[in-house]
């Protein structure tokens, strides 16, 4: 399969010789790339960084806006709003997360695949639809709000409810995954050797969990402390670090500031992100491909807990997602509650109307097409180029930093950028362009990953065989591995599709005249209270991307069953 | 080796790749005519002003942007070194003047300038940086159905606001983000004297459930019954009586402040003959009987019809305000205000 070691100079030596015009251009489309990532990432940020350091007039005045920022008295409560959230947060979806993933795996309850589809949902969702729900459920005027016993919704309660659902399926990923590769004969080992069902979970599950959580523990805690969505509509005057970016340079007019906010709103997300990203290395060494899936035994009593509590769960879920549809359809809340479709006419409530549902699908379809492509085709040059090694780790390392960049201030460091009237880029300013590219940037590194694991699943002989065939690299990529690589491209393009529906964060300071956003409608129905026509809109993008993401499993299906023979049976 | 057409189809594959960046943009090519108008007035005045506009130059492309105040000027002055728009309209003033300060407005005389009051017009300047269309004033919004659940009166003054017994009914714009916000600030400070607008603020502190984004969500939220009391302004309110609310627009005893918001042509525009038509057109008799739809108030001399629904007396408690002194003082209103009660929610 693989030639061994001291064979493969010799083989790339007289691929260089034999096509040095295709190597060449390998080598010119990653430079292309580490360019896009450059100007798409590394400048922009750096234009930002220098923002955080200089006066309105542009003067360098080190680190005086930082020293500012910090003498305002309320900084710190901010800053420390914004952790407080996130580590409860945090600490509750890993509570119900891995709850839910302990009864996914490890019970035999009816209707697991239904539980499973239901705990994906909230990804369909743009982050303000919790908030609006929220306000319909729990608010002055919610069905429940006695549930609350007289405590407001709008604050750190709302905010976390919503952060909750909002990152509920996030960690159950996560940590599902790591249940299901623990090895059922250690299952069988705990038994032979008499360990107790206690000292088993203690022993075998916990220790597997372990790294699921902690690594669900950074992502879930970058997700809440950058998220914009949810305190913008239920945080009442509860400051948290994003709203007060939108706060400073939307209502303040200070750039500088908001400069300085975007960065302390950076660092907390690298470091968790970095560690995640260390953790997630260090434990992926470890596991074993052959591990045997765990088959839970029968035990009626664990099934109807299990049942019990995932039931509670899902219905929660979609009770958000049945009140923002059921908010959307109230002639006028809550005084009048026949139902009514007078919410979806966008062009009663807003100025832009149904021209940003159609702007969001220009984003979505964008992203898909031209993300996927860029994308793959990168991922394919990094993992299956010969040569270039050390270009390839640093555009390697590009690649994964968009992950720890919160989506508010990739956007406010375009503008820096971006409108600058010396960059000979600064045409796209306030075109869909833009919008497409902050998007795409942001939303790398998933997609990267995702392309980069299913590459290196092929057999890395592939190119060698073509080659030794005289076919160039390009043949082998067009007529092996873009096909082989389909299913893995179509996750990719309704991931990108999906996440470009519901995404706000970046957008908010980049949308302009023609291109708004229906995110952005949502946001700016919600700043005026318009809550009906609010929830309308999301329910619109909900559904969009439940479409897509459907006709995706469709084509998955056919994808699979004609392409993957090759696989065996298992695929 | 490579056939030589897949390979020339490959290099444009790879070329288009790396020009994405710069070529992939989806706007179409110019032609026609275009104005870009940043626009922060309130929806329905908006649309029709822009329709009306339209039907008279049907061959002009015009882009609108539509926002509250605050965002809209933080648009540009973001884009200041780069303006996107060619025009504002319905910018309130003290922004207008900000921007008029920083050499971003293009000083114009529309035609007609003589039959605007001289309130309305930019009084430093000739030709004027900005010209006022309409003018609008603090109004208490209050929910009378939830007063009467919960046993409270509408408040009749801004003192009345303190009372103990509305403590955590009332919502207020933050002054940081909305135009709204610092109007009632301002209205205080003349009413009140500034040392006693600020005392009456804390008083009132104790009272604010929440201090929220938009100048009209205040009352929009007390319409949905989500606060009892909105200090806002009347249009929401007009709408939402209009739409079956339980709600009545008080204009407190003591009087309110108002704002003028204007139109004034951006520095730099790229359409500055269509930028100059549509502001002849927001000056003109015709543009003013479309604000005189939304506002009582407006720039033009002999333009007074009422508008239905709109609260009565509103005129007649008018305070006058400075907005040059505003413009002067914004930025330590706001530094105040952010240090007394930015905190709401700090932990005790």
């Amino acid at each position: 399969m693989v030639n061994p070691v001291p064979a493969i100079p010799s083989e790339r030596r007289k691929i260089r010789v034999s096509t040095s015009g295709e190597d060449v251009l390998l080598r010119l489309c990653l430079i292309a790339l580490g360019v896009f990532l450059v100007v798409g990432l590394l400048l922009p940020i750096y234009t930002l960084l220098s923002k955080g350091v200089q006066d309105a007039d542009g003067n360098f005045v080190g680190l005086q806006n930082f020293i500012t920022y910090f003498n305002e008295p309320r900084v710190s409560v901010v800053f420390f709003n914004s952790l407080r959230i996130s580590v409860i947060s945090t600490a509750i979806t890993l509570l119900i997360a891995g709850g839910y993933a302990f009864a996914l795996t490890h019970s035999r309850m009816p209707g697991r695949g239904f539980f499973r589809a239901v705990a994906l949902m909230p990804l369909l969702t743009p982050s303000l639809l919790p908030g609006i729900a929220l306000i319909y459920l729990f608010g002055t005027q919610g069905f429940f709000r006695e549930a609350l016993l007289g405590y407001s919704l709008y604050g750190p309660i709302g905010i976390v409810m919503g952060e909750v659902f909002f990152t509920f399926p996030i960690a159950l990923m996560i940590v599902l995954t790591s249940l299901l590769t623990i090895d059922r004969r250690l299952y069988e080992a705990a038994k032979t050797l008499r360990a107790g069902k206690v000292r088993t979970f203690f022993t075998v599950t916990l220790p597997a969990m372990r790294f699921g959580l902690s690594a669900a523990f950074f992502a879930v805690f970058t997700k809440v402390f950058t998220d914009f969505g949810v305190p913008i509509t239920v945080g009442g005057s509860y400051p948290v670090l994003a709203t007060d970016l939108y706060q400073k340079v939307i209502g303040g007019f200070d750039f500088q500031m908001g400069a300085v906010v975007g960065i302390l709103l950076f660092i907390p997300a690298a470091i968790a992100f970095l560690i995640g990203h260390l953790l997630q290395r260090g434990h992926s060494a470890g596991i074993d491909g052959s591990a045997v899936i765990y088959i839970p035994e029968k035990s009626r009593g664990r099934d109807i807990a299990c049942f019990v509590f995932c039931a509670a769960v899902a219905a929660a879920i979609l009770g958000i997602l049945l009140m923002a549809v059921l908010g959307s359809l109230f002639k006028l809340w809550p005084y009048n509650l026949s139902l009514s479709l007078a919410s979806y006419n966008f062009t009663a409530h807003e100025s832009s109307g149904w021209s940003a549902y159609g702007n969001s699908l220009k984003l979505a379809g964008g992203t898909a097409v031209f993300g996927t492509a860029l994308i793959f085709f990168g991922a394919y040059l990094l993992e299956r180029m010969p040569g270039a090694a050390w270009m390839r780790a640093v555009i390697g390392f590009l690649c994964m930093v968009p992950l720890a960049m919160p989506g508010m201030v990739l956007g406010l460091s375009y503008i820096f950028f971006f409108n600058n009237p010396s960059n000979p880029l600064g045409g796209i300013y306030g075109t869909m362009t833009i919008l497409i590219l902050s998007t795409v940037v942001h939303l790398y590194t998933v997609p990267h990953l995702t392309a980069l694991t299913s590459l290196k699943q092929l057999d890395p002989g592939l190119e060698a065989v073509g080659s030794s065939l005289k076919v160039s690299r390009f043949v082998t990529f067009g007529r092996v591995i873009l096909p082989v690589s389909l299913p893995t491209i179509l996750r990719i393009a309704s991931y990108l599709f999906m996440n470009s529906m519901t995404t706000i964060s970046a957008l908010v300071f980049l949308y302009s005249a023609n291109t708004k956003v229906a995110t952005i409608s949502v946001l700016l129905l919600n700043d005026n209270a318009m809550l009906g026509p609010a929830a309308a809109m999301s329910v619109l993008i909900v559904a969009t991307s439940a479409a897509v993401v459907s006709l995706q499993w469709l084509l998955m299906q056919g994808l699979l069953r004609r392409t993957n023979a090759w696989r065996g049976k298992e695929a | 080796m490579m056939t030589p057409k897949l390979r020339t189809r490959l290099r444009l594959f790879c070329a288009s790749l790396m020009m994405s960046g710069t070529a992939f943009a989806w706007t179409a090519p110019v032609q026609a005519e275009e104005l870009t108008v940043y626009g922060a007035m309130a929806k329905d005045h908006f649309a029709e002003l822009i329709a009306v506009f339209q039907a008279k130059e049907p061959d002009l492309k015009i882009n609108q942007l539509l926002d509250s105040n605050g965002p809209i000027i933080a648009r540009l002055l973001a884009e200041e070194a780069n303006p996107r728009a060619d025009i504002i309209l319905g910018a309130a003033v003290p922004g207008l003047v900000m921007l008029e300060e920083r050499g971003m407005l293009e000083p114009y005389a529309p035609e007609g300038l003589d039959q605007i009051k001289d309130r309305f017009r930019d009084r430093r300047s000739d030709p004027p940086n900005w010209v006022g269309t309409d003018a609008w004033a603090s109004a208490v919004c209050f929910n009378t159905a939830e007063g009467e659940r919960l046993g409270v009166a509408a408040p009749q003054s801004w003192q009345d606001l303190t009372k103990p017994e509305y403590k955590g009914m009332i919502t207020m714009p933050n002054p940081n983000s909305s135009a709204t916000g610092l109007l009632a600030i301002v209205g205080w400070a003349e009413i009140f004297g500034e040392e006693g607008a600020w005392e009456y603020m804390d008083a009132l502190h104790e009272n604010v459930s929440q201090y929220v984004h938009s100048g009209s969500k205040p009352c929009r939220m007390a319409a949905a019954g989500e606060a009892v009391i909105g200090i806002s302004y009347p249009a929401p309110g007009v709408k939402a009586i209009n739409d079956g609310v339980p709600l009545s627009v008080i204009i407190p005893e003591e009087g309110v402040g108002s704002e003028v918001e204007g139109v004034a042509i951006v520095k730099g525009a790229r359409n500055p003959d269509a930028a100059r038509r549509l502001a002849d057109f927001a000056a003109s008799q015709e543009g003013h009987e479309i604000h005189n739809k939304y506002y009582a108030l407006v720039g033009r001399k002999g333009v007074s019809n009422p508008v239905p629904n709109y609260p009565e007396g509103e005129e007649a408690a008018l305070v006058d305000v400075d907005f040059y002194w505003v413009a002067e003082n914004r930025d330590r209103i706001l530094a105040e205000w952010q240090e007394r009660y930015g905190r709401k929610d700090e932990p005790k």
